[in-house]
């Protein structure tokens, strides 16, 4: 080192006593002013001439990790890493730079050539990027690395072990500067694009891409409505047959009539008679049923006068005998004489007759 | 519906009542703008990855109807029909299936609820309890209303009554059987409605959950139980809720096998909400 200091002042200085011989007994105070002024003059040039790595002897510059940096300052030289984009997918490119300041050599600084670091080409690919040569008198100087992630685990730029050599009075002693590590995020690697795919038709039962047309609600009858409808029988049956009572007085009278066995099937028969091709015949022939139902009278008596004397027989009133024996009589009437007309006349006489007989409505 | 909707608003509003207004406005809102939605996804049919989204707006927008307003069966149907053009398969049977729920008998419904099962991806099943496919639906439940339900009752009562009066008035000879007839078609509604209020019942007493997503049905519940059944649970599953503990459900299978899933493997069931106040005839 000091030979390189030495080495150094050889180059930078002319030595004044070496170009002033000495001149007798005056010489030595106007020599030192001389000497002094030459000194100056001589040293001037010294101060401005840049350092530069040929300073160094050859077996200084072989130093690991030095890339040609020196330092006059006492602050010595800084480096420091920044990236950009600080996050990347893998496989994507992010631009790296180293800084160095304070450098007494810019223009000579050597580029770290990153592919020799087995920090970084275990992390990243490297890739080729050239920067402009740093001035002379440029406060600092710049390179750019171009870096691609290899995986998603690349957590950060490994630090930078940066050499340089200040000068410590006349010597070149070693120093190292560190560029701190930086922290990078690394995704998972970006989709690639793929080829747009043509569009696929939506899937669906054809009746699914139309909306419901919304329906008028109603009240809801709830799980106990069909409760209502029968809550109104009792209801509608009482009202039916106090109205039909009110209407119908006669009807009222027959139907407690047909509570009798012998006039319920009576009346029956005369229904069914109506329509019968013989009304008269039918018509006769329910009554005549009648009496023997009600009065006990033989079933055997089938003329007019068979019938009334059966009835005396059982001792019926006289007068309901020669009702009955009347009506026969107009019943054999209508039959035998063809007047047909007159069976819906002759079945309601015996409704009558039975009606009264019975009692009803008195 | 909408006619409805704007007279009434326009009524609220011109008697100076805004709060009625509004109220009466949001769901007219909400209809509209989801109709909308879906009109855009229908018009971009050609295209599923366009349609989808489309069609989830309006499916979202039928679900906020759905827990907010009237539940009608052709909400519900709009709603699960959403759910399925949006590729929603679990939404859209939850959705038909609330709608049945309350209107069992809606025909709509339960043809849409039949198609959208028809995309789940039922495994075959090994022994008949691992039956994961659904039941089909109670007959009677399925296809009588309460409507149906009182129109019988009163035609059965229309007879009883005609039956009855003329037996205690003319003694008509058919009247007796006439009220036999009544009677007896009453008997009938009563026991289909006897019938109809206990599936009802069944069906509350076990809820039925959708799976959202394919899951393992386990004996336990935690994923250290082995599996019930060897094929996992398909996505859009039908299954009933049993119990729960811990994060996980305990179900049965429609074959009656029980066994346990994780409790987010399951869509969240429709908050209940009283018989609707409004019937709509089918």
């Amino acid at each position: 080192m000091s030979r390189t200091g030495s080495r150094t002042r050889r180059a930078g200085g002319v030595s004044p006593l070496s170009v002033f011989p000495a001149q007798g007994a005056d010489a030595p105070r106007s020599g030192l002013i001389l000497l002094l002024l030459l000194t100056a003059i001589s040293s001037a040039p010294a101060q401005d001439r840049r350092p530069s790595v040929d300073d160094l002897p050859p077996i200084e510059r072989q130093a690991n990790d030095f890339y040609n940096a020196l330092a006059t300052g006492p602050r010595g030289v800084e480096v420091a890493w920044s990236v950009d984009p600080p996050t990347v997918p893998v496989n994507g490119e992010l631009t790296l730079t180293l800084t160095v300041r304070h450098a007494a050599n810019p223009h000579e600084l050597a580029r770290p050539d990153l592919r020799k670091l087995a920090a970084f080409t275990k992390r990243f690919q490297i890739l080729d990027r050239t920067d402009p040569p740093a001035a002379p008198d440029a406060a600092e100087a710049r390179f750019t690395y171009g870096l691609r992630p290899r995986s998603a685990d690349v957590k950060d730029i490994p630090p930078l072990k940066y050499v340089y050599f200040r000068k410590v009075g006349d010597d070149w002693r070693p120093f190292t500067a560190y560029a701190a590590s930086v922290p990078v995020t690394v995704t998972a690697a970006a989709a690639k694009p793929t080829p747009a795919a043509p569009p696929v038709p939506l899937d669906a039962p054809e009746e699914f891409f139309t909306l419901a047309e919304e329906r008028e609600p109603t009240a809801n009858p709830g799980r106990f409505g069909w409760l209502l409808p029968v809550a109104a029988v009792p209801v509608a049956v009482v009202v039916w047959v106090t109205v039909w009572r009110w209407l119908f007085p006669d009807a009222v009278r027959l139907a407690r009539l047909r509570r009798n066995r012998a006039a319920r099937l009576a009346l029956d028969r005369l229904k069914k008679a109506r329509a019968a091709a013989d009304p008269a015949g039918a018509a006769a022939a329910a009554f005549r049923g009648y009496l023997a139902a009600r009065f006990g009278m033989s079933p055997a008596a089938q003329t007019p006068a068979e019938v009334v004397a059966a009835l005396a027989a059982v001792e019926c009133p006289a007068d309901r005998a020669a009702d009955a024996e009347a009506f026969l009589r107009a019943c054999d009437a209508a039959r035998f004489t063809g007047a047909t007309g007159d069976g819906p006349a002759l079945v309601l006489e015996a409704e009558s007759l039975i009606v009264a007989w019975e009692g009803v409505g008195e | 519906m909408t006619p409805t909707l704007l007279a009434a608003a326009a009524l609220a509003g011109l008697v100076g009542r805004p709060a009625v207004f509004l109220a009466e406005l949001k769901p007219l809102k909400l209809d509209l703008i989801a109709a909308n939605d879906f009109r855009l996804g229908v018009e971009a049919r050609s295209d599923a990855a366009s349609a989808r989204p489309h069609f989830a707006d309006a499916a979202s927008r039928f679900d906020r109807r759905w827990s907010a307003d009237v539940r009608t069966p052709s909400l519900a149907l709009n709603c699960g029909r959403a759910h399925f053009l949006a590729g929603q398969l679990p939404q859209a049977i939850r959705a038909f299936r609330d709608g049945l729920d309350l209107f069992p008998w809606d025909a709509d419904l339960q043809r849409s609820l039949a198609r959208a099962r028809a995309a789940v991806a039922y495994p075959t099943e090994v022994k008949p309890d691992e039956r994961v496919r659904p039941d089909p639906p109670p007959w009677l439940r399925s296809h009588v209303s309460p409507w149906d339900l009182v129109l019988a009752a009163s035609a059965c009562s229309l007879l009883l009554i005609v039956g009855l009066a003329r037996r205690l008035t003319a003694r008509d000879d058919w009247s007796a059987p006439l009220a036999a007839v009544g009677l007896l078609g009453l008997l009938l509604v009563a026991a289909v409605a006897v019938q109809i209020d206990a599936a009802a019942r069944a069906d509350r007493a076990k809820p039925v959950l959708v799976l959202a997503a394919d899951e393992v049905l386990r004996t336990g519940n935690g994923t250290a139980f082995p599996a019930r059944i060897d094929a996992p649970l398909p996505r859009g599953a039908e299954v009933r809720e049993l119990a729960r503990r811990g994060g996980w459900v305990q179900v049965e299978l429609p074959g009656g096998a029980v066994g346990w899933v994780r409790e987010s493997a399951v869509l969240p069931a429709t908050p209940e909400r009283i018989n609707p106040l409004l019937y709509v005839r089918g």
